[in-house]
């Protein structure tokens, strides 16, 4: 374990170095690629713009409701089509190929529709993201121990109180990691919806950076978001052990 | 302490349709039985035989195809009735709840206040050894603990007639018997009937006052054992002239059911 640690840590510190020493040495253009160091400053004085800050914050929030309706929608989903067989034997065809469809290309429809704004953002972004969790809560639902299920009847739970006492905490590590990877694809539509067409946020202000040719502020903000990114799967992955233990 | 009970089924039977429609498989066949209030009733027979099925039938989780079972003069089909307590062989402890929370479970929502719950699941615990332990997640116990967390589950609803569906099945040796010991005890305590589901010959014949042992598919009963032991009753059991009796009539109508069942 220990030896793992100093092997992870060895490789980021070389990493960081290397990359480091072709920037300082100028064996990459400072267009294309600027210093880590230089990319830390970008990122402080991001976090000191207003400007910046507020297009962190729409872009965290449009991810979070993203996330907050795409779990709702997984887990309601997932417990439909694992109620009613029929459902799910018509769904699973669609199912096992919904990640291969071109979602990102209903983009502009969803603009059309739903207008300009954060609106088709979200939209886009809970089209990527529920199904992660749909697919989690149907694997977990069909993980759970049918002594469960007997448990229920003795204890004489309704339908209602058997869902939400016993099948929903059962598969609770299953929807979390679902969730978790719902996490994932909400920031990859939202960041891309911004990046393309929309006005605010920090996919705009990565493109707008790039677009200008600020080339360290633009590293700076993908630091910056970078950093947000995995201090966010940290804080899940954390959760996620914690119902995984009680679980086990 | 709880009631006692009587159970009696009159001719049940059941059939299972074989998936896809191709048959089906005749599980119990005109079993008949009385099992009197206050009774410790244990259930043998070859694998396969319908045991499960009939302590399904018994707690009102499979209504029975044919015939009639009845609790206290009441009939059982498909519905759990008030004052029937499951423990079964597989471990059904809650691992996202504390010990505390998995004995409470069936006592939410059933309009107790907080102090009577917590006076029930506190004395549970006591009584199962288990009050260290009541912030413990299951994952953190033993097999055995874990069971003693179901059976004080079930105990805290103060059922008149205990189920147990292979209890021990996945215990230990030493572990079984002293988990047999606290199920006499918790029998004689509570005055509650008791029907136990077990593979184990020594296990029936050390705990029941009856036996009953089935035959191979479809279930019936081909014989019932009494053992006539005393109510107060220990491991002295063991070494009594009775016991080898008892076990060795057991194993001589358990043999060739067994036989049967493996198509020989």
């Amino acid at each position: 374990m220990i030896r793992a640690r100093w092997i992870q840590l060895g490789t980021a510190v070389v990493a960081v170095g290397a990359l480091e020493l072709i920037c300082r040495l100028g064996w990459v253009r400072p267009t294309t690629l600027v210093p880590l160091s230089a990319m830390v400053q970008a990122a402080i004085a991001a976090a000191q713009d207003p400007d910046t800050l507020a297009d962190f914050g729409l872009t965290l929030s449009t991810v979070a409701i993203v996330v907050a309706i795409a779990a709702v929608l997984g887990v309601v989903g997932g417990v439909a089509l694992h109620a009613v067989p029929r459902w799910r034997r018509a769904a699973e065809p669609f199912i096992a190929t919904y990640y291969a469809l071109p979602l990102f290309a209903l983009y502009p429809l969803l603009v059309v529709v739903l207008g300009v704004g954060t609106t088709p953002i979200i939209a886009t972004g809970v089209l990527y993201a529920m199904m992660s969790v749909a697919m989690a809560t149907l694997a977990g639902l069909d993980r759970i121990p049918a002594v469960y299920r007997k448990a229920a009847r003795v204890n004489r739970l309704g339908r209602v109180a058997t869902v939400t006492r016993i099948l929903v905490p059962a598969c609770a590590p299953d929807i979390a990691g679902g969730i978790a990877l719902s996490v994932s694809y909400a920031f990859v539509a939202v960041i891309a919806s911004e990046f393309l067409l929309a006005s605010h946020g920090i996919g705009h202000a990565i493109a707008d950076a790039y677009e200008t040719f600020q080339t360290q502020r633009m590293y700076g903000l993908m630091l910056g978001l970078g950093v947000c990114v995995v201090a966010i799967n940290l804080g899940m992955a954390r959760v996620r052990a914690h119902l995984t233990t009680g679980a086990a | 302490m709880a009631a006692s009970a009587s159970v009696v089924l009159d001719g049940v039977g059941h059939v299972f349709p074989v998936a896809g429609g191709r048959g089906a498989v005749r599980a119990l066949e005109q079993v008949s039985l009385t099992i009197a209030g206050g009774e410790f009733f244990a259930i043998i027979g070859p694998s396969g035989c319908g045991k499960s099925t009939l302590l399904d039938i018994l707690a009102g989780l499979l209504a029975p195809g044919e015939g009639r079972v009845t609790f206290d003069g009441a009939e059982i089909r498909g519905t759990v009735p008030d004052g029937i307590g499951v423990v079964f062989q597989d471990d059904a402890s809650f691992p996202w709840l504390s010990v505390w929370d998995n004995v409470a479970f069936g006592l939410r929502g059933r309009g107790l206040d907080k102090s009577e719950i917590a006076g029930r699941v506190g004395a549970a615990l006591d009584f199962m050894g288990l009050k260290e332990f009541a912030r413990h997640r299951p994952a953190q116990l033993s097999g055995g603990m874990r069971q003693r967390v179901c059976i004080a589950r079930t105990l805290v609803l103060r059922p008149r007639l205990f189920l147990l569906d292979e209890p021990f099945a996945a215990l230990d040796q030493q572990t079984r018997l002293l988990m047999g010991y606290e199920l006499l005890r918790l029998w004689r305590e509570t005055g509650a009937t008791v029907v136990l589901v077990t593979h184990s010959l020594d296990e029936a014949a050390m705990l029941a006052d009856r036996i009953g042992v089935m035959s191979s598919r479809p279930g019936r009963f081909i014989e019932t054992v009494a053992t006539e032991w005393p109510r107060e009753r220990s491991s002295q059991i063991l070494t009594d002239p009775r016991f080898g009796d008892v076990t060795s009539r057991l194993w001589e109508k358990l043999r060739a059911e067994s036989l049967r069942a493996m198509g020989r």
